[in-house]
């Protein structure tokens, strides 16, 4: 994740809390059952509950191991996670045992009610999907209203007091949107805003991919409409997240618009937070217990928690793929460690590279940074 | 058996979500022992060893089970949602 307002603040060092210890985040999707059908995420099962989620009691025996293992955060996602009867039962339990939990939705389902129940269970944060304005975000979550309906749970969690981010996955369809979604939604009282790039394991959903030239532009305009909120008095938050090719942009980026001695601080904050976190800081467990690498990558389980506990999963590096990613620098493409923002990237997303060419350790689709900016002397090995 | 053997609990829970799972072994080298590393989701047979081939770089054998083939038993000690 990277914290953009608050690395193009006054106070870039500040970017540097939150934890890269081993586990910190876990999402856990505790529902397969989805009521609206996103075009660019396949997790969902369908309407109804999946076949072998976790129950109840395997969810609290869950939670114990995470709280156990030192977990920080436990993000509830789905499917649609507001579908499972048990939802606050679950946030209650992990109020309890010491962590702070997030919850991803679609916002569809969120009434004053459901709010105000959440908020009592102990819910830290709430995150809605809103990815574009109204007529592009109810095509591409295949429901007519869809737009204003999130809008509406937005509103409830408001005023139920618990905080919201606003979620834009940025696609080849809506990132002339953005602009326009952060101006009407800080109208309405929401100061957090993630922009998040694509993330897959499919093929089929590099489809919905933006190509570099506008990947560049959705990064500028993130930048650009975060120090323009500030000029105008909108404290609004602004994070990337997904792609760390973002860690050299916005550096660079900064060094334009800020000069080099802030500069220099923000190169510090992004070197501090430490490039692509998977198999290391972020985990991620499906509805039926297999245990992935990281949210995105779901077509390959380490393991399963109803054979072990997710922190005997997480420490067991006998794994070949969890020692590599956890030693990363000997094994990513040649550009990568030769690369000025390494430090700041590790290598980018492996699950994309894995999905687009069939090969873990090839190059990020993603990085859109060219070898001049990179500073690599040798043409060479920029094939990888 | 005496009294303070361990009791195992049979997990027929499904683990295949959009098409199936299939549990992958592999043998690092020839004189190693073959070893569990997870679990690929394909729909066919082909699609799962190319993904495991592409997981895992060089191993002398690569198996791969069918998820539903597979029959667990573990120590009821250690199954999740049996402390309740």
């Amino acid at each position: 994740m990277i914290p953009v307002s608050t690395l193009l603040g006054d106070d870039a060092d500040a970017a540097t809390v939150g934890s890269r210890q081993r586990g910190a985040t876990v999402v856990w999707h505790v529902t397969g059952a989805t009521n609206l059908e996103c075009s660019y995420r396949r997790i969902g099962a369908g309407p109804g509950p999946a076949d072998g989620e976790l129950t109840t009691a395997e969810g609290q025996d869950l939670i114990d191991d995470l709280a156990a293992y030192g977990v920080d955060v436990l993000r509830l996602a789905g499917g649609e996670p507001l579908l499972r009867d048990d939802l606050d039962d679950l946030i209650d339990y992990a109020t309890d045992a010491g962590l702070e939990t997030v919850l991803e939705t679609n916002g569809t389902l969120l009434t004053e009610d459901r709010a105000a129940a959440l908020e009592s269970a102990g819910l830290t944060e709430v995150a809605v999907a809103v990815d574009g304005l109204d007529e592009r975000h109810d095509e591409i979550w295949g429901q007519e209203g869809a737009f204003d309906d999130a809008l509406d749970g937005i509103a409830a969690v408001q005023a139920a007091d618990v905080p919201v981010t606003v979620r834009f996955t940025i696609t080849d369809e809506n990132a002339g949107d953005m602009e326009e979604v952060v101006d009407l939604l800080a109208l309405e009282g929401v100061a957090r805003f993630e922009f998040a790039h694509l993330e897959y394991d499919e093929e089929d959903v590099m489809d919905f991919e933006v190509d570099h030239e506008a990947q560049r532009r959705a990064v500028r305009r993130v930048c650009d409409l975060t120090l323009d909120a500030h000029e105008r008095g909108h404290e609004v938050e602004t994070l990337l997240t997904g792609n760390y090719a973002d860690a050299g942009y916005v550096y660079q980026y900064a060094r334009e618009e800020l000069g080099e001695d802030r500069a220099a601080a923000v190169r510090d904050a992004l070197e501090a937070i430490g490039g692509d976190a998977a198999g290391e800081a972020i985990a991620d467990i499906d509805y039926q217990g297999n245990v992935h690498l990281t949210p995105d990558w779901q077509r390959y389980s380490l393991g399963n928690v109803r054979d072990r506990p997710f922190s005997a999963i997480w420490e067991d590096e006998s794994n070949p793929v969890l020692r590599k990613l956890r030693d990363r620098e000997e094994h990513v493409p040649d550009r990568c460690p030769n690369c000025d923002y390494y430090s700041m990237c590790r290598g980018g997303s492996r699950h994309r590279a894995l999905a687009a060419t069939g090969d873990l350790w090839a190059r990020d689709p993603q990085c859109y940074l060219t070898d001049e900016e990179i500073g690599l002397d040798d043409p060479s090995v920029s094939a990888d | 058996m005496t009294d303070d053997a361990n009791t195992f609990e049979e997990g027929d829970q499904p683990r295949g979500r959009a098409s199936r799972e299939w549990e992958v072994f592999v043998r690092a080298d020839i004189d190693g022992p073959l070893t569990h590393v997870g679990s690929v989701t394909a729909e066919e047979r082909d699609g799962a060893r190319e993904q495991a081939g592409a997981l895992f770089e060089d191993p002398v054998a690569i198996w791969l089970c069918p998820d539903e083939a597979v029959f667990r038993y573990t120590d009821d000690a250690h199954t999740p949602g049996e402390s309740a």
